[in-house]
């Protein structure tokens, strides 16, 4: 518990997000690892939000947190669109196989 | 005096000038004005210098005794530290008499020559050598110093070459040319030795030496004490001067040339090879007579040589049957006459024989070579006879040449010849007389031989060159004529004392050619008694004359008259060359049979072989030194060959080792670096480019690494 | 002995990494996805041991139950037929996970040896009525925004969809 223990915590899940995003070749599990991220970040706002509160109000930290819930939520529709897009058009979503914008 | 000193400066450059002019544009004057003006162009210059010369003759007569040498200076020549030779010409009665003989009988020799080489498409070329041998001849014969005289020397060694090699596209006259230079060379080492020491000697004592005679002549004195490798330095330096005259003149061992040198046009043999180069020896000697005055020993030499010369040639001509090459040897002999008067100390009995000697060789020649144009280039005296009737105005010159040489009396050759042989007789030894005695016999019997198979009996030639002979025009048979006339009757200037005459000519060279009137190692001895009682005495005796008067017993001869003496072997020659001008023509025109009779035995059959093949003088030559010399030069060659050629190869390997070394090294490591720097640029762009993939997975995943390695950097770096 | 909220913690801790790992490393697709579930349900529990109560609702409702559906349903709608069962641990894979343990470790480095300021957090109270006030307050342009937000991404998902035919 204590601050630096939430925070160690946040650090893992964003490291594992970050493995998940950089090593997946799904764009679905990449958009899991990108959840995993938000997620990290929003448990290091509502940990400083309990741990050192600002003078405005205890709170500021989690209202990022809903804020990043709601951002969360409208990013995994849109992406979810173009997945579903791309899948139609290539009737695959590996990343790795979708390379035809590159330079 | 001025007269003189105007004109002689023209006499030898008059000819070079020609010389040029025939040589550079002869071949155009030759093509666009014809013959007879090239060949009058060619004896103009000739014919000037020869003007000059009698000119400065008649001028010199007039003067006073002892006014009578005159040194005519132009211009500095050589300015070398301490050797300071001047361009001079020194005009006295010796170069007075030379300059005739040289001049007028060149003269005659190139109108001659303008008939000889009718139809010769190089006849220009021709008489710009002749005029070039004049030129040196005469530089010569002017020459005051060592320096000039030896250029002159060597001009004439050069004419000589390319005379005689006149006719090169035939390789034997190549071959002759090249052996009268060869043979010429090798006396000239002595000559060129001997001007060496002196120079080195008078630089030494005197502080400076311009090589003139004059100097020379005055410091003989001085030179006299030195001596040059354990030898006394004046011998040394006679023997030195000989070696030239040798080679020049044709003595033993250095005559081979001189037959050979027949290949070449009979002008050429008649100028050069009778009248005036071979002669340049006779007056080199009397030119320095001084310096032999002082060195009996190499008299004694020069004397054996040239006996042994005279007679050893005498019966080589003999047994030749080449019109020319019997000439070629008579002149040999003769040459030998001269040397032994002048190893006798008679300088003026020699240089007298040259004059005489000039006249009737070149007479003799010149007819030669009219008689061998008539029959179309024969020159075998066994296919002539009878020609006197064809050819009547050669053959008469040529036996009053004949006569002259002979020693007919009352010719030319009668007073010069027995002037030496009483020389030799009194001042010499017996043996030379006799020597010479019997030469003479040999040389009338040779030469009435050549004048009984030439011009009497009857025809040896065919139908077609009998029927197609005839005199010769008269550019090519006057000259002939007149020399022949000159043989009869030069004689006159020197008729000697017993004979009723006053000797004018040996007068008229006194003052610069002294005789001596004892033998010469009498004369020695007796100067060197005189020369310890004036240092007794210790008086100043102030008793040098510039002229050297080294003679110890001044005037006249001694109180012993010798008229009787003179008489006795005046007859005797001439009752023996009568014999044996006799026996020519028993032998020849006569009694043929008896001839064939006594040539049919071995013996003389062996004899003959033997002096038909000149003793297998050449044959030795060629042996003892050209073999050897031969495979010394193969060895050279093979060195050369090997060694020389074998380390240019070598440096050529080490060349290609070195370049093929450089090629590896720059293919592989070069071209590997710039490989190398390629790959590394191609693998690197590869790699770079990997991180521009448009995937999003690697840019995330490349910048976390980044992120890391910073945060590493920075925890490491910055604590 | 332990606290009941620090077991709690360590709970949630364990239940949070260890089935995110299964998230990252399982070869079913389908596996990771309910996996994820768990983790957000576990992020939810962080939560209330903050004392957001009502953020921890928030996330279960509409992290847990709308994204992850969505990612289930995408899941489910693309999934490769064509694909054969490739394995996950490349060389690739391996290097990104020495670097992710890296960057925890950095991570874990930084946040140990900071000065955090040494504040006693006072009682839990109820957040909803706070949080409402705040919304509603202070951050009513952000919210304003977001729901303007959501909006847009309602269209250009429908637009996007469409646009298939």
């Amino acid at each position: 518990m204590g601050l630096t223990g939430f925070l160690t915590v946040s650090a893992a899940l964003f490291t594992l997000g970050m493995v998940i995003f950089i090593s997946r070749k799904n764009a679905i599990a990449i958009l899991m690892g990108v959840e995993l991220l938000l997620n990290a970040a929003a448990l290091n706002f509502v940990a400083f939000a309990r741990f050192t509160p600002s003078q405005a109000s205890q709170l500021d930290g989690q209202i990022f947190a809903v804020f990043i819930v709601l951002l969360a939520a409208a990013e995994a529709v849109v992406a979810l669109a173009i997945a579903l897009s791309v899948y139609k058009e290539f009737h695959q979503v590996r990343a790795d196989k979708l390379v035809s914008l590159k330079g | 005096m001025s007269h003189i000193q105007s004109v002689i400066p023209f006499v030898p450059i008059l000819p070079l000038f020609g010389a040029l002019v025939m040589g550079l544009l002869g071949k155009k004057i030759y093509t666009k004005f014809g013959e007879n003006v090239t060949g009058i162009l060619g004896c103009s210059m000739p014919f000037i210098s020869a003007v000059f010369a009698v000119t400065s003759f008649i001028a010199i007569n007039g003067l006073d005794v002892t006014e009578r040498i005159i040194r005519i200076n132009l211009m500095n020549w050589v300015t070398v530290a301490d050797l300071q030779v001047e361009w001079t010409f020194r005009y006295d009665p010796l170069s007075a008499i030379m300059l005739l003989v040289v001049t007028i009988i060149g003269t005659l020799i190139h109108i001659y020559g303008m008939g000889y080489m009718h139809g010769d498409k190089s006849f220009s070329r021709f008489f710009a050598y002749m005029n070039l041998f004049l030129a040196s001849m005469l530089l010569l014969v002017l020459g005051d110093n060592l320096i000039i005289m030896f250029l002159g020397w060597e001009g004439v060694g050069l004419c000589s070459y390319l005379l005689i090699g006149f006719w090169f596209s035939e390789k034997q006259n190549a071959v002759a040319g090249k052996k009268a230079f060869i043979v010429n060379r090798i006396g000239d080492l002595g000559f060129l030795t001997g001007i060496l020491i002196v120079a080195y000697f008078s630089m030494t004592l005197f502080g400076s030496t311009n090589l003139s005679f004059v100097e020379f002549q005055g410091n003989i004195d001085v030179l006299a004490e030195q001596t040059i490798w354990g030898l006394p330095l004046l011998e040394v330096i006679a023997v030195c001067f000989f070696i030239g005259a040798m080679g020049k003149s044709a003595q033993i061992p250095l005559y081979v040339w001189l037959p050979d040198a027949m290949a070449g046009p009979t002008p050429v043999s008649a100028l050069i090879h009778a009248a005036t180069m071979v002669t340049a020896g006779v007056y080199m000697m009397g030119r320095v007579f001084f310096l032999y005055t002082m060195a009996p020993h190499a008299l004694g030499f020069i004397s054996i040589i040239a006996a042994l010369t005279c007679f050893m040639s005498a019966t080589i001509g003999m047994a030749q049957f080449d019109i020319k090459k019997v000439l070629a040897y008579s002149t040999v002999s003769q040459l030998g006459y001269m040397f032994l008067a002048m190893s006798v100390g008679a300088f003026s009995a020699g240089i007298f024989h040259l004059l005489t000697h000039a006249a009737f060789k070149a007479a003799l020649f010149m007819g030669s070579g009219s008689i061998i144009v008539a029959l179309h280039h024969k020159q075998d005296m066994r296919e002539m006879g009878g020609l006197l009737k064809k050819m009547p105005i050669t053959g008469y010159s040529m036996i009053a040449a004949t006569l002259a040489i002979m020693g007919f009396p009352l010719t030319s050759g009668f007073f010069s010849k027995d002037e030496i042989l009483w020389k030799a007789f009194i001042q010499g030894s017996p043996m030379l007389w006799l020597v010479g005695f019997v030469a003479a016999g040999i040389t009338s019997f040779y030469m009435w031989r050549l004048v009984f198979m030439t011009f009497f009996g009857e025809t040896r030639m065919d139908e077609h060159t009998w029927d197609h002979c005839k005199e010769q025009p008269k550019r090519t048979v006057v000259p002939i004529a007149i020399l022949a006339i000159a043989a009869l009757t030069i004689g006159f200037w020197n008729v000697p004392h017993f004979l009723g005459g006053h000797s004018n000519f040996t007068h008229f060279l006194d003052p610069v050619v002294h005789d001596l009137s004892s033998s010469p190692m009498e004369n020695y001895r007796k100067l060197q008694l005189i020369k310890e009682k004036e240092q007794q005495s210790s008086t100043d005796h102030a008793a040098k004359s510039e002229s050297g008067h080294q003679d110890a017993s001044a005037g006249h001869e001694g109180a012993v008259d010798h008229t009787a003496l003179e008489w006795g072997l005046m007859a005797a020659s001439v009752a023996w060359t009568f014999f044996t001008g006799f026996l020519a023509y028993i032998f020849y025109m006569r009694n043929p049979k008896a001839r064939e009779q006594i040539m049919a035995s071995a013996f003389a059959q062996k004899i003959f072989l033997v002096l038909n093949n000149k003793y297998y003088v050449d044959e030795f030559y060629e042996a003892v030194v050209l073999t050897p010399i031969r495979k010394l030069f193969d060895f050279l060659g093979a060195f050369d060959g090997m060694i020389v050629d074998g380390l240019v190869n070598f440096a050529g390997f080490m060349g290609r080792i070195t370049s093929s070394f450089v090629g590896i090294f720059d293919n592989e490591i070069i071209d590997g670096l710039a490989n190398g720097a390629g790959w590394g640029a191609q693998a690197g762009g590869k790699g770079a480019s990997s991180l521009q993939s448009g995937k999003i997975q690697t840019i995330i995943g490349s910048s976390l690494v980044i992120f890391i390695i910073l945060v590493a950097c920075v925890v490491l770096f910055l604590g | 002995m332990m606290g009941i909220p620090e077991l709690f913690f360590y709970f949630f801790t364990l239940m949070v990494i260890g089935i995110g790992c299964v998230v990252a490393f399982s070869k079913n697709l389908l596996r990771s996805a309910f996996a994820l579930f768990f983790v957000l349900f576990g992020v939810a529990g962080f939560y209330v041991l903050l004392g957001a109560d009502f953020l921890a609702i928030v996330q279960i409702m509409v992290y847990a139950g709308g994204v992850n559906v969505l990612l289930i349903f995408g899941t489910m709608l693309t999934a490769d037929i064509s694909t054969p069962k490739t394995s996950n641990l490349s060389f690739q894979g391996a290097l990104t996970v020495v670097a992710g343990v890296t960057l925890f470790v950095i991570l874990a480095v930084i946040i140990n040896s900071g000065n955090w300021p040494t504040y006693v957090p006072g009682e839990m109270m109820a957040t909803t009525k706070d949080l409402g006030r705040l919304l509603l307050k202070e951050y009513v342009l952000p919210f304003e925004v977001v729901s303007f937000l959501l909006l847009a991404s309602i269209i250009s998902a429908i637009v996007l969809v469409q646009r298939g035919d």
